[in-house]
């Protein structure tokens, strides 16, 4: 649960950064690929702790997460 | 340990703590050595390495004496090695362990290569400096005083 509020804050604090950064933004990209990588572990803690409080939290998180990956798509024109 | 050099990072949570001793304990062991390491450094390492996204305090906000140290974060952070292994680190407590202490034990090893036998005097004060930086600063008095008594 702990680490899971960890990454929560962190994404908190990602977004507040992806709306101050500019598209030129070379950790935009980079970005992108760490949030996957966090995506794909946040869903094995989840399946992994057994906790139904774990898994509904490590649900909240992926949709963070899943906001944040539009919210950097958008800027850097991936979506229309 | 209030001064580490991440933000949202809370360096009194006692968790956090507990993982800049565990990092401690451990590379002790790997080296085989007593080593007297600035667990803030140790605990940065661990989360530029575990956070998605690591963001660094402005160096406005870091003590004038840590503007080396802070450098030094700011390098690991972008660093390709660093980018790469983080694939596998993310939200992994154990492998950001893992991985910071064979990064701190390899930096280390490398400054006092760099000390010892650079033929460069600038390199080896620079190594210095950043050995020193990554030490306890009750330690590097302490060491100094013993240098100066010889």
């Amino acid at each position: 649960m702990k680490e899971l509020n960890e990454i929560y804050n962190n994404i908190k604090e990602a977004a507040k950064y992806v709306d101050a950064a500019t598209e030129t933004d070379p950790r935009l990209v980079e970005l992108i690929r760490t949030l996957k990588a966090t995506r794909d572990r946040i869903v094995q803690l989840g399946k992994e702790s057994g906790d139904e409080k774990v898994e509904s939290f490590s649900k909240e998180v992926l949709d963070e997460i899943d906001r944040l990956m539009e919210r950097v798509a958008r800027k850097l024109g991936i979506y229309p | 340990m209030s001064d580490g050099m991440l933000r949202g990072v809370d360096y009194e949570d006692p968790i956090v703590k507990f993982r800049g001793e565990r990092i401690l304990y451990t590379l002790k062991k790997v080296s085989g050595r007593e080593m007297q390491l600035d667990p803030s450094f140790l605990v940065d390492t661990f989360y530029i390495h575990y956070l998605p996204l690591p963001l660094m305090s402005t160096k406005s906000d870091v003590p004038e004496d840590k503007g080396v140290m802070y450098s030094l974060l700011n390098s690991i952070v972008s660093s390709d090695l660093v980018i790469k292994n983080r694939e596998y680190s993310i939200a992994n407590s154990a492998v950001s362990v893992a991985l910071t202490v064979s990064y701190m034990q390899h930096l280390i090893e490398e400054l006092e290569k760099i000390k010892r036998t650079s033929q460069s005097q600038e390199e080896r004060d620079a190594a210095e400096q950043i050995l020193n930086g990554l030490m306890k600063k009750r330690f590097v008095r302490a060491r100094k005083r013993t240098e100066s008594q010889r």
